[in-house]
């Protein structure tokens, strides 16, 4: 039957050639390999889960009265896009779960690139010839982070509202042509009748599409260049050593594939997130307190926070001082990510083919590089809850916001000497230690014999 | 010839694209307070000189135009003599905070310190709503005020600068 199924389409495409090479496509055995597939799973769970959510979303500002079954809330004007988060929420069979589900999937999207980024970095992925793909997937990360906020601000609650404006006023601020990119943006001033339909858009269609066809162009790109492998016996920089997609890898991966459903369903089951009824609706006279973002925005919040305030004045204009923290920065951190692997190649003049991984501690100057990265983003996204951490330890918020501008200069400079004096030291006492490889030979009188193999 | 055409395509591109937003104009410059404006409460009343106490503060809109995100303002009534050129202890501001927009909503009465939760801006009340610390770079704008026989207080004019955060048009 099977075998009929595929014989017929092997008539028609001529495809069996090439399934039967890719079932039996190598993959190297590590662990740390299959970081990457977490982030394809969220995605399809969030594409699964987002449709669900879209046929009941609407995406108006027009405002009603909420008549539901929030007791809480009966009474209160609110826009019917919140109207129908709190459908979906109340309403809706499963509406709930799969609300949180879907935000949940959204926070371990962008966590899991995180951590599949590090290991790419750390273990020298990034050089020729998958430097291509490491700038494909650095835009894909800040699609992705553009993706999670504009679906964060459409429920129209007040703690997304309040996203939104810090967002809109950081687009209002760039030279020239910001008035004009939010008019455009949002189809009027802040906050418009537009707006939520313009978002929404950009949500579930414009974002979805430049992931998708990112994330179809890595995958590409990686099937083409054959994955990397970690140094052993037998591999070399010209040959691949693992296991058959067919069985072995389809089951690894099947097996992550349910493991990544069962913890997100678990998560949203399980975990409250987001919980719209409690913030209520946006209202542009109204804030929460305290108030922090979704986890990959917390940088940027707290950049905001302890960024300077240095407005320029000049002819009349004036260049607000939310630009720099807002976009500069992370320019800057967009232009630095995607060059590294030239500017490494530059700076160390190795313009090689790598296949084989580097352990960290054999790079100790690009791994501190990369503890320092790591220390500077952490350090701004600590500032973004400074007044939670004024609160819980009494320490003046003025102080803190001093210590975190200090800690994101010197702090990296620190963990760069501490971390390449602990790779240089670890590199020079030695790489992985192979066992000894002997030949076992059986005796006439049953014994066993063992030479070394050089 | 190739470039022409794909110039030719993206100048007519821009044609649809002009119409995603209105013109900005005016349109941050100005809100929806007149001289003469009284101010109104989100439940429908009127703030007169006699309702609010000393260290009292309340959320107000330009009468009639109640939830509009620009115009909304705050009223403070300051002890005596306190607060720069008070009108019988009365000063307003401007509540959209000038950093990043968020509504400037906590405020300490003891020291006239108005605190935006967002990224903790804090501006004195006392002193035409200078900033005191956090990240803000401007003060907050101050809403004019006057009050007539009837014992309201209304708006003597809009605000005589831009409200909420910076723009590259914003002098």
């Amino acid at each position: 039957m099977i075998a009929r199924l595929l014989d017929w389409t092997d008539e028609r495409l001529g495809s069996s050639h090439f399934i039967h090479k890719a079932l039996r496509k190598a993959f190297p055995d590590h662990w740390s390999f299959m970081l990457g597939e977490i982030n394809f799973y969220c995605f399809l769970v969030l594409i699964a889960t987002g449709t669900f959510l879209a046929l009941w979303y609407v995406p108006s500002t027009n405002e009603i009265v909420y008549n539901g079954p929030y007791a809480l809330l009966r009474g209160v004007k609110m826009s019917e896009a919140f109207e129908s988060v709190m459908r979906i929420s109340f309403q809706v069979n499963a509406g709930l779960l799969i609300r949180q589900i879907h935000h949940w999937a959204a926070n371990v999207f962008l966590a899991a690139i995180v951590v599949h980024m590090c290991r790419i970095f750390f273990t020298g992925s990034f050089r020729k010839p998958r430097d291509i793909n490491w700038v494909v997937g650095v835009l894909l990360f800040f699609t992705a982070m553009f993706e999670g906020f504009s679906g964060y601000s459409i429920p129209d609650d007040l703690l997304s509202g309040m996203g939104l404006r810090i967002a809109v006023s950081i687009l209002q601020s760039v030279p020239f042509v910001g008035t004009y990119a939010m008019f455009w943006l949002l189809g009027g001033a802040f906050p418009s009748t537009l707006m939520l339909q313009r978002l929404f858009t950009l949500h579930v269609y414009i974002m979805p599409i430049l992931l998708l066809g990112g994330i179809s162009v890595h995958m590409m790109i990686l099937w083409r260049q054959k994955h990397a492998q970690f140094p052993g016996p037998r591999h070399t920089e010209r040959n691949v050593v693992g296991s058959p997609l067919f069985p072995n890898y389809i089951v690894k991966t099947l097996a992550l594939l349910f493991g990544v459903l069962g913890v997100l369903t678990m998560l949203g089951a399980f975990v409250q997130i987001n919980p719209v009824w409690i913030w209520g609706p946006y209202r542009s006279d109204l804030a929460i307190t305290p108030a922090q973002p979704d986890w990959y925005v917390g940088w940027l919040e707290g950049a905001l926070r302890i960024g300077p305030h240095w407005a320029i004045h000049m002819f009349g204009h004036m260049v607000p001082s939310v630009f720099w923290p807002g976009l500069v920065l992370p320019f800057i951190i967009m232009v630095v990510l995607v060059s590294y692997p030239f500017v490494e190649a530059f700076v160390t003049g190795d313009r090689a083919e790598h296949n084989l991984l580097d352990r960290p501690r054999e790079k100790p100057a690009r791994t501190a590089l990369g503890v320092a990265f790591f220390v500077f983003m952490a350090g701004l996204f600590l500032a973004g809850a400074d007044d939670l951490e004024a609160r819980y330890t009494n320490l003046p918020l003025e102080g803190l916001v001093w210590f975190y501008r200090l800690f994101c200069i010197f702090g990296p400079m620190l963990a760069f000497a501490v971390t390449y004096a602990l790779a240089g030291g670890l590199k020079a006492r030695g790489g992985v230690h192979e066992a000894p490889r002997v030949r076992l030979t059986r005796k006439a009188e049953g014994g066993f014999s063992e030479d070394e193999i050089p | 010839m190739m470039i022409a055409a794909v110039g030719l395509f993206g100048l007519a591109a821009l044609f649809p694209i002009s119409s995603l937003g209105p013109e900005p104009d005016g349109t941050l410059f100005h809100t929806k307070w007149r001289r003469g404006s009284r101010l109104q409460r989100l439940d429908g009343t009127f703030v007169k000189q006699s309702d609010l106490n000393v260290g009292a503060i309340e959320t107000v809109f330009p009468e009639g135009n109640l939830d509009d995100a620009q115009s909304v303002a705050m009223i403070l009534r300051m002890p005596d003599g306190v607060g720069r050129d008070a009108l019988n202890g009365y000063v307003a501001y401007s509540k959209v905070c000038t950093h990043a927009g968020c509504p400037v909503a906590l405020y300490r009465a003891a020291d006239h310190k108005l605190v935006c939760p967002c990224h903790q801006s804090v501006f004195d009340a006392a002193n035409d709503a200078a900033v005191l610390s956090g990240p803000a770079d401007h003060a907050l704008p101050r809403l004019p005020l006057q009050i007539g026989d009837d014992g309201f207080v209304r708006a003597d004019g809009d605000f005589p600068e831009p409200v909420g955060p910076g723009f590259w048009e914003h002098a």
